[in-house]
Order: C-alpha cells, then sequence, then structure tokens
C-alpha cells in the first residue's frame, strides 16, 4: 500500500471527524495509523482506554499503558474489537470485517492507582522501535457508548463492583440500592429490530426469587416478562461479587430475550419496569442502553456476545439467530424503488441452450479472465451469459469495459444490475429473473474452464440424468486438488447442534479422486460454485434462499428442497473445471466475525433441514 | 505461393527506436521479406511510451511501416489494457493491408491481445509466434531465474511463481497461465530459436507439434573475415610445446584433441563482452574471474566491455560493477555502448566473445555475430548458450555463475591449451538473413496449405450439435 494513499485517507478521516491526528502519523511514514479516543480512570479500579488502530502491515507488536516505570499487558492481544464506521470509511481498503475499534481495561492496581496525566500510551514496533503517546483525558460523559457499558459492567463485576445499570437514573431515588430486596441487575445490550421487536441481553443477580416483575416499559407501554422465552445461560465472571454467599446450583445469570415489543424513538423512556414480593416497585432508566444499528453492524454486535466455546452456544445462536432473521428480513423489504439496469452486448443469443449467470463482486478481472476462455469454446455462442453486477462499487468499471471485452472476445452476454448489493443468493435470484432458455447454470466469476466443451457436456448430461435437480461437475484447485466432488453433511464439531456442509475429498489430488469415478453419482447436495438445474425446477424450489447471511450454504439448501421434492442431486466426475477460491486480499481480516456469521448460518440451516438431514442420514445408513 | 503474399510481420519495437535483440531480428526479416518479387510485407511495432500526437496512437514510420504507442500494457499477465489499441487501431490496419500471414515476433507491449486481433480479423489466416524469451512462463521478465538469488528456474508453478512474487497469489499466477493459453491457442506455429525453449514451453503446455526450431538470420558479411593476426602481449610467454605445457583444465577431452595447443607464436589472450550490462548478462561474473587470476596471467589478458545500460541498473549494481572495474583496471577497460556498424571492427580486434549470462538464454544474437566474424565463444553451460556453442569445437564453456570456473578456463587460454585457430576455423557459419527468410517464406507457404485444406474440410463435414445427446447426434 502507498503510504501517501494512506496519509491522504487518514487525513481525510481526520477531518471529517474531527479528530486529532496522532503526533507520530505525522512525523513518521510509518504506514500505520491511530488514535487513542479516550482513556479515564472508572470507579477508582480501572483505567478505559478507547481507540482505533489501522496497522496493515502490522507493525505494530504491542500497545502498553505505562507510567516509565511500570506497564501494563498488551491492550491489543485482549481488547474487544468493534468496527468504526467512521473511520473505515477514510481507509478505501478496509471493509466491514476490518474491526480496527479497540477497546480494554487496565487494572489500576497493576499501575498503582498513578492519575492518568502521569500515564503514556506506548507503541512497540516489530522493527524495535518503540513510541510514547501521551493520553488524552476525558470522562466517560463524553463517550456515551452501551457497548463499553457492558463490558466496564462485565469486567468490573467480576471484581465485585457494583452494576452500573445506565449513567444514572431519571430520578435520582430510582436506584436498585433503594430496594429492600437484594438484586442487581445490568443491561448489556438493548436493540430495537424493525417489525416490532426488541432484542434485549444482561444478567440478573436475584438469589431471593425477589423479583416478581421485570418487564420492559415505555410510556404506559409493557412488555411481556424479559425472563419468559429467555435463553438463560451462566455468567461465571459474577461468581466472585457474590462475596461468598449461597450459590445456587446453576449460575444462570446471563439473559438474552427477543421481545415482542415496538419502540417509539421519538420518545426517551425506555425503562425496566420491576415489582418485588415484597411490593416494592421500580422504574429504572435504561433509555441509553437502546442502539438502533444497522443490520451488519447489529449482527456482529449480537453474535459478538455470544461464547461459542461453551455448552450453551447453540442455545445462545438461537436467541441472537431469531433477531438477526428478523432484521435480515426486514432489511431486504423495501426493494421496490431501486433502480434495474440490463444492458446487452452482442446481438442477444436466439433460443439459447442455456442461460449462465455469474454474480460479479469486488474483482471483476475475473470477468476477462473468464470470457478469455468462454471465447475459445464455440458452446459460448449459444449460450445466454448474464453477469450479474452485486456491487456498486464496480458498477462503473463494469460497464465502461463491457463493450470493449464483448469486441475482443466475441462472445455475446448481458450485464444486469439490481440496484443494489443482493447477497449471493439475492443476486443469483435476479439474475435467473432475466433467463430465457430451459436450463440454468449458476458459475462463480473464480470458476475458470479446464477446456472448451464442457457446458455442452453438462447439458447433454443433465438431459439423460434420471430426475435432476442439482447437477454439478468436478472443481480443481489450480494445484490439481479438489475442491469440490459433491457435498454431504456432518455434525459441527464444536457445536453439537448444528449440521455442516463437508466437501468430500477436498484437498486430494483430483487424479487420485476422479480416477476412481466416471459416471455421475448420486450424493446429497452440490456445489453452487457451477450448479446446473432446470428454469423450472429452479422456479418451483423458488430459487436460492435468501434468508443467508453473506453467501453461504445456499447451495446445499438449494439441493435439499430439491431432494425434498423428489428430484436427485448428481456430481459429475467426467467433467472438470478449475475453482480458485477467492482468497481474501485483505489484511485485516476478522476470522471471528466470519466464523461467526458462518455459525448464524450454519444455525439457519439446521434450523431448517436439521430433520431433512437426520432422515438423510438415517436412509442413507440403511440402505447401505 | 502462387499469388502475392502479404505479410504482416509485428514486432515489441522498431530497431531505430529501441535496439534490441528482437527489434533487430524481427526488423531484418521484413525487410528480406518485402525485397522478395511476390511478397508485400508491413512493419507494425509497439512505441512503448511513445507519443499521442495528431489524436492518434498510430503513427507512419515509412508507407509500410506503422508504430502504435501503448502504455497501459499489464505486464502481469501480459494484457493490453486499453482495448481499442488493437479492436480499432490494429483492426484498421489488418482491414488496409489484407494479410495472407501474420507473424509476430514479440507480444509484450502490444499485449497478447494482438493474437486474438488477428483471429478476430480472420480466423482463416495463419498465426506465427516466434518465442523469444519466457514470459509467457515466467513473470520474473520471462528469464526463469529467481527473484533476488537469481539461481536458476526449471519449472514454473503457481506456488513456486508466488514465492518469487509474494504480491500475487497462486491463484493470480494460475489465472496468468490461463489468460496467456488462451490466445496462445490461436497461433498456428510458434517458432523457437532454440530447442531448450522450445523445451520449456513444451513443459509449460504447449503442444509439441506446434513448435519449429528456426535459427534466427543473421546480417553476414559477405564471408569470414581472415584471421587476423593477434598482437602478442607477452613473447616470452608465447612460446610453448607439448611438454612444457600443463595439464590444464579437461584440456584432454576437450573435443577429442581438437582444442589442444601444438606450437604456437601467437597469443589470443584478448576477452570481449558484448551487451547490456545488467546482472543477466554476468559481467559481474566475468569482472570476479579476473579479480582470481594470478598477476601473471593478467599482465597477459585484456578485457574490453562493450556494453550499455549500466546507469539504469540498481545502485547496489552500479557500486559492484563500479568496485570490481577499479580492482581490474590493469586489463579491463570499459567502452560503452556500440554502433552495430562498428562491431565488425570490434570483434576483429578481440579473440575470444564471452558471454557469461547467469540467465538461460535462448539464442544469443552475439553468439551469432561472433561466429559471424571467426571469434570462437566462452560461453555458461547452460540453455540456449550451451546449444549453439559446441565446447572445445567452437568455443569453451564454464559453470554459469562461476567466476572461478571461468577464471580457470581463461588461465587455460593463457597457458595456450586451446588451439584457438582451430576453434576458430570451426566456428559454424550463421544463418543468413536471406536463408532465414526462405525458410520462413516456406513455413509461411504450409501454413497457407494447411489453412486452405482446413476450410475446404469444414465446408465438407457434417456439423455435429454438441448440445444434443451423443447417441442422437450420430442419427441423421
Amino acid at each position: 500500500m502507498k503510504n501517501s494513499l494512506v496519509k491522504r485517507a487518514t487525513v481525510r478521516a481526520l477531518r471529517s471527524l474531527g479528530l486529532r491526528n496522532s503526533e507520530y502519523s505525522e512525523r513518521s511514514t510509518a504506514p500505520f495509523h491511530f488514535e487513542i479516543d479516550h482513556f479515564y480512570a472508572l470507579k477508582n479500579e480501572a483505567y478505559v482506554v478507547h481507540g482505533w488502530l489501522v496497522d496493515p502491515d502490522e507493525l505494530v507488536a504491542s500497545l502498553t499503558v505505562t507510567d516509565g516505570r511500570r506497564a501494563s499487558g498488551d491492550l491489543l492481544a485482549s481488547a474487544q474489537r468493534r468496527d468504526r464506521a467512521d473511520v473505515r470509511q477514510a481507509f478505501d481498503h478496509l471493509g466491514l470485517e476490518d474491526e480496527i475499534g479497540f477497546v480494554n481495561l487496565v487494572s489500576m492496581a497493576d499501575l498503582g492507582h498513578a492519575p492518568t496525566a502521569r500515564l503514556h500510551a506506548r507503541f512497540a514496533l516489530t522493527t524495535g522501535e518503540v513510541f510514547n503517546f501521551p493520553m488524552p483525558e476525558r470522562t466517560i460523559e463524553d463517550n456515551p457508548d452501551r457497548e463499553l457499558y457492558a463490558m466496564v459492567n462485565r469486567r468490573l463485576h467480576a471484581k465485585g463492583s457494583a452494576a452500573i445499570v445506565s449513567r444514572s437514573g431519571r430520578d435520582p431515588r430510582d436506584t436498585l440500592e433503594s430496594l429492600n430486596a437484594d438484586v442487581r441487575i445490568a443491561v448489556d445490550s438493548c436493540y430495537p429490530i424493525a417489525g416490532g421487536y426488541l432484542f434485549l441481553s444482561g444478567w440478573i443477580v436475584d438469589l431471593d426469587h425477589a423479583i416478581t416483575t421485570l418487564k420492559v416499559k415505555q410510556g404506559e407501554v409493557l412488555s411481556q416478562d424479559v425472563r419468559r422465552n429467555a435463553t438463560r445461560y451462566p455468567r461465571p465472571d459474577l461468581l466472585p461479587s457474590l462475596n461468598g454467599k449461597k450459590t445456587p446450583r446453576d449460575n444462570d445469570f446471563g439473559l438474552s430475550v427477543l421481545l415482542k415489543f415496538e419502540l417509539d424513538d421519538g420518545a426517551d423512556d425506555l425503562a425496566l419496569y420491576m415489582e418485588t414480593q415484597d411490593g416494592e416497585t421500580l422504574t429504572l432508566d435504561i433509555s441509553g442502553a437502546s442502539q438502533r444499528l444497522d443490520v451488519i453492524e447489529m449482527s456482529k454486535r449480537l453474535l459478538g456476545e455470544v461464547d461459542f466455546t461453551t455448552r450453551d452456544a447453540g442455545a445462545r445462536l438461537g436467541c441472537v439467530g431469531q433477531a438477526i432473521r428478523l432484521a435480515w428480513q426486514a432489511s431486504k423489504q423495501d426493494l421496490h424503488d431501486v433502480e434495474i439496469t440490463k444492458e446487452a452486448f452482442g446481438e442477444p443469443v436466439k433460443s439459447p441452450a442455456v442461460t449462465v449467470i455469474v454474480p460479479l463482486y469486488g474483482r471483476y478481472d475475473f470477468m476477462e479472465y473468464q470470457l478469455s476462455q468462454f471465447a475459445i469454446d464455440p458452446d459460448f455462442q449459444q449460450v445466454e451469459l448474464i453477469y450479474v453486477i452485486d456491487d456498486p462499487e464496480i458498477l462503473d468499471p463494469v460497464r465502461a469495459t463491457s463493450a470493449d471485452l464483448h469486441a475482443m472476445y466475441g462472445v455475446p452476454f448481458i450485464v444486469v444490475w439490481g440496484g443494489r448489493n443482493r447477497g449471493f443468493a439475492g443476486a443469483n435470484n435476479f439474475g435467473a429473473g432475466f433467463a430465457t432458455s430451459d436450463t440454468l447454470l449458476l458459475l462463480n466469476s473464480d470458476v475458470i474452464p479446464k477446456y472448451p466443451g464442457w457446458l455442452s457436456a453438462m447439458k447433454r448430461a443433465h438431459v439423460e440424468l434420471d430426475s435432476p435437480g442439482g447437477i454439478a461437475p468436478a472443481l480443481l484447485y489450480e494445484d490439481d486438488s479438489i475442491q469440490h466432488a459433491g457435498m454431504t453433511f456432518d455434525l459441527h464439531p464444536d457445536i453439537p447442534e448444528l449440521f455442516v456442509n463437508v466437501h468430500e475429498y477436498k484437498g486430494l489430488p483430483a487424479s487420485l479422486v476422479l480416477s476412481q469415478q466416471t459416471a455421475p453419482k448420486e450424493v446429497a447436495a452440490v456445489t453452487a460454485a457451477c450448479l446446473m438445474m432446470s428454469t423450472e425446477i429452479y422456479t418451483e424450489l423458488g430459487g436460492l434462499d435468501e434468508r443467508y447471511i453473506l453467501g453461504d450454504f445456499e447451495d446445499s439448501d438449494l439441493c435439499l428442497k430439491a431432494l425434498d421434492k423428489g428430484y436427485k442431486n448428481y456430481f459429475l466426475p467426467s467433467i472438470e473445471l478449475y475453482h480458485v477460491e477467492r482468497q481474501s486480499q485483505n489484511l485485516f481480516e476478522n476470522k471471528t466475525w466470519k466464523q461467526r456469521i458462518t455459525l448464524y448460518n450454519c444455525w439457519e440451516h439446521t434450523e431448517k433441514w436439521g430433520n431433512s438431514i437426520r432422515a438423510l442420514k438415517l436412509s442413507r445408513g440403511s440402505s447401505d | 505461393m502462387t499469388d502475392r503474399e502479404r505479410i504482416l510481420v509485428i514486432a515489441n519495437g522498431h530497431p531505430a527506436i529501441a535496439k534490441g535483440g528482437v527489434e533487430i531480428v524481427a526488423y531484418n526479416l521484413f525487410k528480406e521479406i518485402d525485397r522478395r518479387p511476390n511478397c508485400d510485407a508491413m512493419f507494425f511495432a509497439a512505441q512503448p511510451n511513445g507519443p499521442i500526437e495528431r489524436g492518434t496512437r498510430v503513427s507512419r514510420r515509412k508507407d509500410n511501416e506503422v508504430l502504435l504507442s501503448t502504455h497501459t500494457t499489464n505486464f502481469f499477465n501480459l494484457s493490453q489494457s486499453h482495448k481499442p489499441a488493437i479492436l480499432w487501431h490494429f483492426k484498421e490496419l489488418l482491414e488496409l493491408f489484407r494479410p495472407t500471414v501474420v507473424h509476430i515476433h514479440a507480444y509484450i507491449h502490444l499485449g497478447v491481445e494482438i493474437i486474438r486481433g488477428v483471429h478476430n480479423y480472420d480466423p482463416d489466416v495463419p498465426i506465427v509466434l516466434t518465442l523469444h524469451e519466457y514470459l509467457g512462463i515466467c513473470n520474473q521478465n520471462g528469464q526463469m531465474v529467481k527473484r533476488g538469488s537469481h539461481k536458476l528456474c526449471y519449472e514454473s508453478s503457481p506456488i513456486d511463481c508466488h514465492e518469487c512474487f509474494p504480491e500475487y497469489s497462486p491463484a493470480d499466477f494460475f489465472l496468468r497461465k490461463r489468460f496467456i493459453q488462451s490466445f496462445f491457442s490461436l497461433v498456428d506455429q510458434f517458432v523457437s530459436p532454440s530447442h531448450f525453449l522450445a523445451e520449456r514451453y513444451v513443459e509449460w503446455g504447449l503442444p509439441a507439434e506446434k513448435i519449429r526450431v528456426m535459427e534466427n538470420g543473421q546480417v553476414v558479411t559477405a564471408s569470414k573475415p581472415e584471421k587476423k593476426r593477434s598482437q602478442t602481449f607477452s613473447s616470452a610467454a608465447a612460446v610453448e610445446t607439448e611438454a612444457t605445457k600443463p595439464k590444464g583444465r579437461g584440456a584432454a577431452e576437450v573435443g577429442a584433441g581438437i582444442g589442444k595447443l601444438r606450437s604456437r607464436r601467437v597469443q589470443r589472450n584478448r576477452f570481449a563482452f558484448f551487451g547490456q550490462v545488467t546482472p543477466f548478462k554476468g559481467v559481474d561474473v566475468l569482472l570476479e574471474s579476473i579479480t582470481r587470476l594470478k598477476p601473471a596471467i593478467r599482465k597477459e589478458i585484456f578485457v574490453s566491455i562493450h556494453g550499455s545500460g549500466l546507469e539504469t541498473q540498481t545502485p547496489d549494481f552500479q557500486e559492484k560493477i563500479g568496485q570490481l572495474l577499479r580492482e581490474t583496471k590493469d586489463c579491463v577497460k570499459l567502452f560503452g555502448p556500440y554502433e552495430p556498424r562498428d562491431l565488425e571492427g570490434l570483434m576483429l580486434d578481440v579473440d575470444w566473445v564471452v558471454v557469461p549470462s547467469i540467465w538461460w538464454e535462448n539464442s544469443p544474437v552475439v553468439i551469432e555475430e561472433a561466429f559471424c566474424h571467426g571469434r570462437p565463444v566462452i560461453c555458461s553451460d547452460i540453455g540456449g548458450m550451451a546449444e549453439k556453442v559446441r565446447d572445445g569445437v567452437d568455443g569453451l564453456t564454464f559453470k554459469v555463475n562461476s567466476p572461478q570456473d571461468l577464471a580457470n578456463t581463461i588461465e587455460a587460454v593463457v597457458n595456450g591449451e586451446y588451439a584457438w585457430d582451430e576453434l576458430q576455423a570451426n566456428t559454424r557459419t550463421p544463418l543468413s538473413v536471406t536463408d532465414s527468410a526462405d525458410a520462413h517464406l516456406a513455413l509461411y507457404s504450409e501454413l497457407l496449405r494447411a489453412a486452405a485444406k482446413r476450410v475446404e474440410c469444414q465446408a465438407g463435414a457434417p456439423k455435429r450439435d454438441p448440445w444434443k445427446p451423443l447417441e442422437q447426434a450420430a442419427q441423421p
């Protein structure tokens, strides 16, 4: 990356944000950029450090807080990561998954309770350089951030402090301390969801079962009891704060719940309403805890709350999964106003043998790599080739080069744009809407033919096979190992409630795998990277299910739908193409976020198809 | 060829602007073909970073010499990003000149799309592509030498190439190869000036039957020059007999004794390097070998470096060469660039032409030129060099990138272990441009006949519908 580019981007970011640039970034040519937004002492227990770091070359080895003599542990290693859309927009190369924001706590005891003015942030670089940066000093009131509260709650309560429900009660008397009963409650997150829902999570310590009613309240509207239908889970971090009190058999203090509750954004009186068995009532202000976020950000936050290493992960995923599902459904509803375009390059093919649908997202150079191969394949003179732009960023360049690409390669194609990013499933379905042939081929842009004639061979197989649903060829990595040779299902290694898709023989030498078989083989599912299906069946099945986020599981979903209707899916070992599965070029790739999205999709898929997969396994097992 | 043929020759540059080996070979062939009574020839060349004047990229040099300014070559996948250069400018030329054969000598700067440009114009026009380097195979300037270490490379693969160029993924290299091969599949005949290069491309995936090895033509002077008597640097060392001669480096097995020393009065101790002063041409290997010679030997020899381009090399390399030149100034002199017309005189003033390249080379022009002037060659023992020079017959080879082995060879030469006169007598006469043009015209005729036959066959053959199941298609 060009330093100057980042520099420019940083300046732009900082100007637009009104943030101070760091002195280091100004002076140095080192291509990393950061800001410590907030640094303050909290409750005489911990320092809170809040900032962001853009470090594409991974120059920063550690970030510590130091008074010159003592130093904290590495803040970056244990930080809570978060998206910073404001900063991200200034760096062209950053994406949603780049969680450049961080928040962390440092025990004040570790630094001898030194005043904040005496402390520095110390960046140790992989080059051996060390750079000290003076800390800004701000108070928490400058930074009303709910997520931060949630973390402070979690961390400090583990150390035995009192709960912070929100900044303060509306009425100073409305605090938990005013109750006779010994109860403590914290709200970690509170997200309104389109369609009249509210997702709430936090914890309740009520060892004496004093609370009889606990509801969300706004104006005169009350929700159902938040504990009804809630997912409860352990919060071992709270145990030390019980100070030796009798410990319940289970410590399921944690609570997540999706409430039917229409939030009035105009009003700021969102509260928790509580009644105790002694007849006390209390209304706690939680208006500051509620945050309306865009669907992706909210999905990230919600999935971020689940600890997938624990045994209750499946149940918690179920709760946040429902919230995410509702949010995505709502986000897809207003499509009526989008601008749809269709441009033909070359004379449209009359009565095409196959309609090939290729969604384009991100790298559009694949288009030329594909066309240069289609150009040497006579089949493609009889194919309806549809490129679906699914990325507003590439709209202009694709449109600008399409005429030249057609003139150069002589393959007729059409380019359609659905007015917005529709996701993998949405883009394919949108493209299928333009099909005029009786057979569809869904094709990824990074699938490259190995030889001409593969498509007509696939079509011939399709015509000859018995009740074909989805059929797909062998896909090879660039080193001639197997990427796809049919798919089956297996239990998730960590979360046994979930089924995952398994690519059989993946990574093995293709010659070894494919020399064993030549005839079409019936399989549970095939990949959508290169999947043929009759247009009629595709329509009958409703196309790819758009419920999955960011492209995953749509193919097995489609194949399971086909099986459900009595069709059969086939793997064709005698036809081979290459699939250079997209490798992320992103230096900031946040595996956790992607893994979590995959788990969400996995949960959706299992919710929908778990029984079918179990039945499939059984019937396969008994027939063998 | 009964009718008049129109031959379009395409190169990566015009020799009047860039004096590269490929440009010269292509241009000489073009001129020779153009002289033939039954041929019209057109020369079309890239002008990298050339001017865009009068609102066009195309410019006329002569009525049958046209240049195309190019600025937008993607040097990774060898693609022309500015497609209109091919789709409009090149197409206009094709439509006006109506070539019957197109012979492409290089696609760099033009883009591999130049091949498809011809195919789009008329798929029946035979396309000949001469491969002058390993560009299609190797992203390291087509040299098949590892980036950084300059170790010889034997084969490309996505993962190995990614290790040389971590900025490109293995998948990128895979796509690069598939992309280039999609254009190469449109070529009717590949020509390689060396067997070694042809073999590399066959290993890479070109069909062996499509490659023919044909030497580049040289502008040959009327006959081999007279054996010009060399100056004697040290008369004392000049007289040696079989008995007193030390048993040198493998002298006995070399060329079945042809190269063995007989009594000689004349020393042949003048060595010269001709060519670009770049790390791959191995000037540093030559200079380093001189530093390893005993002072007594150094007194006997003179080394001239006729080369250009040092000023465009990295500071490190310039410094290395500068240091070596200082260390060897007693017997080495840097003369810098020369004009082609001066070459003959320069060649006749030396005894040996040294070609110490550390990359494979293809068919180095300098070897052909040396043979033209009857100068034996001392070269690295790999690739196109080892193929062109017969060790102990018309030259000597040493272990590539080994200054010590080259020093040993020079010492053996000084000690008179090789009969220069016999090596010189054995130097073959390089293929002349005239002969090369004859061979190429014969090739064109062959391709034209094959094309005509193909068209005939296609017209008669029933068409099978690939979309119908095979058994149905088989039925009438």
